[in-house]
């Protein structure tokens, strides 16, 4: 088999890429792989999210066919439904409510479960200055703390794991919603 | 050439590749990324020309008065090189999507070239982290600081039941995509990767290989990344995913200890071949370099090299990627001589490195 990019070469290489969200298989040689940077080592060529335009047919369910019929438009964007389908890709956060429905089950077996239970904006603009800091001076204590015992400076460790547990017990300013873990 | 860009990034070593990071003899980095979208802006697609441009003046302009970010560049892609290009992306830093962008595309680079915050591609603003070694809390607490901040200043796409609203559905809800890329030669070698692909999916974790499925990983690297963004509080699928890589490195260093015990000549064949090959090759394509490198990497975590130890293999995996590789040499080059100079790059430094394989 020749190389499909210079035609000259034997094809040594199989490689799968993703153009305009299809998967296609490429055969070439290995300069050309070079080249065209089919074989630098940046992982997620094929991301899950790439494959959307084969999974927007299964998330517009044929149910709600009329809903998600063709010639619906989101009013906000103008996407259609045929380029939602074509790209996987909403056109602006109203899509979301314009093609929602039909989307419920698909997100369903997407995702673990249709409810957001995570962080939300109003908590993170809340987690004041005074929050984030102390959270982000104790992850650098902690980190100073295993370096300490690594170190096997003990009396050093047993300072700053006190500190640790002063900054533990000041009550924070504004409850801040998303601690890190 | 202007190489203004790379060579301000290529100042500073790979900041994510530490040899002595928690089980780094496994797990190369940890990455988080956030995707956000500014409310009342149509998401990249299709948003207006104008609009991209305004958002990503607006949002790099904000950025330098940030406390979560010290930006070290911000880059729009056309002032960016092809080889700027290579490099930034050599170091995680943008994608080939946003490569294929024009004006009001663009990333900002904090001075620890591990932050970063990627600005139209798919969606208005990415956050993303990375840390060495298997530390997903890491690279968490600091997207997380940055969208705190970020959060106090605009307003993000976001319904109380979906969370934060994203141009792929695949993102909505936390918007979080948490992912380790991990070196399993052992697991690889024992044939053990479509089990743990299989294991991978029931669990809700993408593993990818360099090419996308499976088998072609070059040098044994995969990236192992949550599937579900939905459902879930971002501090639970970090501890989630951590307590899976955990379990995978445990099982990696087991395999390779089995690898050493009962097909010890088999193991060290690849390792000595590998470094037959660097030491003495005249010419090397970037993903027999890297495949070769990954080889000498395991011997060198397993010890079975006298006098090699891993330091400098991962800064020399990045070295010899085609982006670093034609920045070192200071010109373009084309492919062959893109193969001789990388193969003489490592042949001295592997000679500097004094080692004699066993």
């Amino acid at each position: 088999m020749q190389c499909e990019a210079c035609q000259l070469k034997p094809a040594e290489m199989h490689v799968k890429k993703v153009v305009d969200g299809t998967i296609q298989l490429l055969h070439v040689c290995t300069e050309c792989a070079d080249t065209n940077g089919l074989d630098d080592v940046a992982p997620g060529t094929l991301e899950a999210a790439q494959l959307m335009p084969h999974l927007a047919d299964e998330l517009l369910l044929a149910d709600h066919a009329e809903e998600a019929g063709p010639n619906h438009h989101c009013g906000t964007c103008g996407l259609s439904t045929e380029e939602f389908r074509s790209t996987g890709r909403f056109g602006c956060e109203k899509c979301y409510s314009r093609f929602g429905d039909a989307l419920r089950l698909g997100l369903s077996r997407m995702h673990r479960g249709l409810s957001h239970v995570g962080k939300t904006p109003r908590l993170a603009a809340d987690s004041n200055s005074a929050g984030s800091g102390r959270q982000s001076r104790a992850g650098q204590l902690q980190e100073e703390l295993a370096r300490a015992i690594a170190a096997e400076d003990y009396e050093r460790a047993a300072a700053i794991r006190d500190r640790i547990g002063r900054l533990k017990m000041t009550p924070p300013g504004r409850h801040s919603g998303c601690a890190a873990p | 050439m202007k190489l203004e860009m790379s060579a301000k990034l290529a100042a500073q070593s790979v900041p994510w590749l530490h040899e002595q990071a928690r089980d780094s003899d496994v797990v190369l980095s940890s990455r988080v990324r956030l995707a956000r979208n500014l409310t009342g802006i149509p998401f990249p697609s299709r948003a207006a020309q104008q609009q991209r441009e305004a958002l990503f003046h607006d949002l790099s302009q904000l950025s330098g008065a940030l406390h979560a970010i010290s930006p070290l560049l911000v880059a729009e892609v056309p002032d960016l090189s092809d080889i700027d290009r290579q490099v930034f992306r050599e170091r995680h830093l943008i994608s080939q999507k946003l490569c294929e962008k024009g004006k009001g595309s663009g990333v900002v680079v904090d001075d620890s070239q591990s932050l970063s915050m990627i600005l139209n591609e798919e969606d208005h603003l990415r956050i993303q982290a990375i840390s060495p070694g298997l530390d997903l809390s890491a690279a968490w607490r600091r997207v997380d600081a940055l969208d705190n901040e970020l959060a106090q200043h605009r307003t993000f796409a976001f319904d109380k039941t979906l969370g934060y609203l994203t141009a792929c559905p695949t993102n909505v809800g936390t918007g979080m995509r948490a992912s380790a890329m991990m070196h399993l030669p052992g697991l690889a070698l024992s044939g053990m990767i479509p089990r743990v692909c299989r294991a991978g999916c029931q669990l809700g974790i993408a593993v990818r290989g360099q090419f996308g499925e499976g088998t072609e990983a070059v040098g044994h690297i995969f990236q192992l990344s949550n599937q579900a963004t939905l459902g879930e509080t971002e501090v639970d699928i970090i501890a989630r995913l951590e307590g899976i890589f955990r379990q995978l490195v445990w099982s990696e260093r087991n395999a390779r200890r089995n690898l050493l015990a009962k097909r010890r000549n088999e193991l060290l064949d690849v390792v000595g071949k590998a470094y037959g090959r660097l030491r003495y090759g005249y010419m090397l394509s970037s993903k027999e370099a890297v495949n070769q490198l990954c080889d000498l990497r395991l011997g060198a975590c397993l010890g079975v090299l006298p006098g090699l130890n891993a330091d400098g293999i991962g800064d020399l995996i990045a070295a010899v990627l085609p982006g670093h590789l034609q920045l070192g040499a200071g010109c373009a080059l084309s492919g062959s001589e893109r193969a001789a100079f990388r193969a003489r790059t490592i042949r001295e430094k592997l000679a500097a490195k004094g080692t004699s394989a066993a």
